[in-house]
């Protein structure tokens, strides 16, 4: 049986959520972990004294406290932001160390799969999201993901803003209003996460805001239980007014509360706020399981997945085209389509001219906004015959609103030679306003 | 605004060579193109195997309708019709109506006529030189004394527009030692006027009193060019802003 896996990575914790690699599987968390509900494996390492040996985990804790071993905590920060780490006087690549964990862990996950599905399974994929996401580090990325147990090729990364639209489009239809509010206190800050969807465009396209609050903490550890139920006092205070900023005017339907620092009852003002006229749900393991779901929808995509677009942090957000005759009639060509990151969207395309006076661009934002035509005026490029103007058009997005065009004179084979004129032009597009 | 097309196949990295139209061709747009722009080249050489697959395998074309064209004995416009179908030309009916015209007396041409037009073209296209060896290669291959004739008459056009008149007169009197063509003699002798000084060409005529009325047309000929080339040079003189001075003269005096 092939198996689609998730994994959520936080500075504290890793989380494993898998399903069958089938259209509408359910998808189901694992309990890898002896503390809590049993769903977040720790994310620590130790090295045993003197010794290449190394625990992780819940073991490494212990072995670190009995003595034996040097930890090493918030990991994952520790490889996002740094590339060495000094144990025992010698230096560690971070990533090798993260390949270590992800190793155990991902050994872990695939005998207690074994285990629940009482068969022989396969890794179809594996899909990754982690928080803080390494954006700047994609080349130690690729050494952290070596010797795992699934081929590179098998293994993706999700930010949790894809994991979040993933989780979302999955949920019943009654719980996807217009937006939709994530409060996550996995780690010690509080990141929200505003989801809008657009249910006018077909596809639905959902955008997600991401913040960070960084006035809302909550730390894994005070010195004291006094200091501990001032400061959760204090934050509720906070984060009361925080949430009624962040509903104030909008129509936020459905709430999500998520990460352990939800944990406890010490938010009961801000309930109050939050469960005013919308559904709050708690949790941890949304992303995880958004992991498992952006994976399916990558081989087994439903009719759920096509009928919504993410629009997220450096998407495009407009489609953007050419009407080409053909037949006596005009088609539309795609050229770049919205839901592509700015930094992969790019297209080169030949086609011939009838007149080098001009050619024109239809650019349609999928937040809702007016189609618009943008032209390039080729008044530049030698003239010549009618008919006899094979162009190469090349588009390619220079940041998330940027596009740029290059219009290249291919000539006319012998007949009229190549002259290797171009003619650029610059466009701000308006859907990622 | 211009429309704008899909080009049709692709566009091969190794050209095709058209005798007919004396060019490499890259993509069916262009072969279209010459269908229409020289369809008095258009002959039967199109028709060949050669220019199917290159169609069919650098092109990437279905060339399934075309051959089973060549394969019936279909006729050149037949054929040309449907290449233009395949490359999606639009052609209005009639353009389409003239094509099939010359394309129906093309496909009567012999190979000698065929390759006097490709060298005629070349001539039209002030590729002078290689004009001259295209008739130049023609006149090795025929031995029919009218063809022979005609071709080095226009040699010797060719040699002429080169500024090559001793090459030019030869051809001309070779022209006319073949066909007794009035207006050969006066091209040799036209070369021979430019080449002399006067005196020279004086004693030269002088040697055949029978030709002095062509010599008095070559000289009417000579004096003529001279005008032009006068009246042009006169004109080039003139520089771009300025007119001439003449009306305001003609006030000062009133």
């Amino acid at each position: 049986m092939e198996v689609v896996i998730g994994f959520d990575i936080n500075e504290f914790g890793v989380q494993v959520s898998y399903a069958p690699a089938q259209e509408n599987a359910p998808v189901k968390t694992l309990q890898l972990s002896g503390k809590g509900d049993g769903t977040v494996v720790e994310a620590l390492i130790c090295k045993r004294h003197e010794v290449n040996q190394w625990y992780y985990g819940m073991d490494a804790l212990q072995k670190a406290k009995m003595g034996q071993g040097i930890l090493i905590e918030n990991l994952w920060r520790r490889f996002v932001n740094e590339q060495e780490v000094m144990i025992e006087k010698e230096q560690y690549d971070t990533a090798l160390l993260c390949n270590l964990l992800l190793k155990r862990i991902l050994r872990g996950a695939l005998d207690k799969i074994r285990q629940e599905m009482q068969q022989e399974i396969a890794v179809r994929m594996l899909v990754i999201t982690a928080e803080p996401f390494p954006n700047d580090c994609m080349e130690r990325v690729e050494r952290m993901l070596d010797g795992l147990e699934v081929d590179r090729k098998q293994i993706y990364l999700q930010t949790h803003e894809e994991c979040l639209f993933a989780y979302l489009v999955h949920q019943p239809q009654r719980m996807l209003g217009y937006e939709t509010g994530v409060m996550d206190l996995s780690n010690e800050m509080l990141v929200s996460y505003r989801t809008t969807m657009n249910h006018r465009a077909r596809p639905v396209t959902v955008c997600i805001e991401r913040q960070e609050v960084p006035h809302l903490v909550r730390k894994k550890h005070y010195p004291s239980i006094s200091e501990h139920d001032r400061a959760l006092t204090a934050l509720d205070e906070q984060f009361c007014d925080y949430a009624a900023d962040f509903v104030n005017g909008r129509l936020v339907t459905t709430i999500y509360l998520v990460g352990s620092g939800f944990d406890g009852d010490w938010c009961q003002e801000s309930l109050k706020v939050l469960c005013r006229n919308r559904k709050v749900y708690a949790g941890n393991n949304l992303y995880s399981k958004g992991a498992v779901y952006g994976g399916l929808s990558k081989i087994a995509p439903s009719e759920t997945d096509a009928g919504y677009l993410f629009l997220g942090r450096g998407m495009l957000k407009d489609n953007i085209g050419i009407m080409v005759a053909s037949g006596g009639k005009e088609e539309y060509c795609p050229l770049l389509d919205a839901g592509l990151n700015w930094y992969d969207a790019k297209n080169e395309i030949t086609l011939m001219l009838e007149r080098a006076d001009e050619i024109t661009l239809l650019i349609t934002p999928v937040n809702g906004g007016a189609a618009y035509e943008e032209q390039i005026a080729l008044g530049a490029l030698d003239q010549r015959e009618d008919g006899t103007y094979r162009i190469r058009l090349f588009l390619q997005m220079q940041s998330e609103t940027t596009l740029a065009v290059t219009v290249t004179d291919e000539g006319f084979g012998e007949i009229f030679p190549p002259s290797g004129q171009q003619v650029e032009k610059t466009i701000e597009l308006e859907g990622g306003r | 605004m211009s429309r704008v097309f899909w080009c049709v196949g692709e566009k091969s990295n190794q050209p095709l060579w058209m005798e007919a139209f004396q060019v490499s061709v890259y993509s069916l747009e262009e072969l279209c193109y010459l269908i229409r722009k020289k369809t008095n080249l258009v002959d039967l050489t199109l028709m060949r195997q050669d220019v199917l697959d290159f169609m069919e395998h650098a092109l990437k074309l279905n060339v399934s309708q075309l051959r089973e064209c060549v394969a019936n004995g279909c006729s050149l416009s037949e054929y040309c019709r449907k290449l233009l179908d395949v490359g999606a030309c639009m052609v209005s009916e009639e353009e389409w109506k003239k094509i099939r015209d010359i394309l129906a007396e093309n496909e009567e041409m012999t190979p000698f006529e065929s390759r006097l037009r490709r060298a005629d073209d070349r001539f039209a296209q002030k590729q002078y030189f290689a004009a001259f060896q295209a008739y130049g290669a023609l006149a090795t291959q025929t031995g029919d004394r009218e063809q022979k004739a005609l071709l080095y008459g226009r040699m010797a056009k060719a040699a002429f527009y080169l500024f090559q008149y001793r090459v030019a007169s030869a051809f001309f009197e070779k022209s006319d030692s073949l066909s007794n063509d009035p207006d050969m003699k006066i091209g040799h002798f036209l070369c021979e006027r430019y080449l002399m000084s006067r005196q020279e060409y004086i004693a030269y005529t002088t040697k055949s009193p029978e030709d002095y009325a062509l010599s008095l047309r070559v000289e009417q000929i000579y004096e003529e060019a001279q005008k032009k080339a006068k009246a042009q040079a006169d004109a080039a003189l003139i520089l771009p802003g300025e007119h001439s001075l003449i009306q305001e003269f003609r006030e000062m005096m009133e």
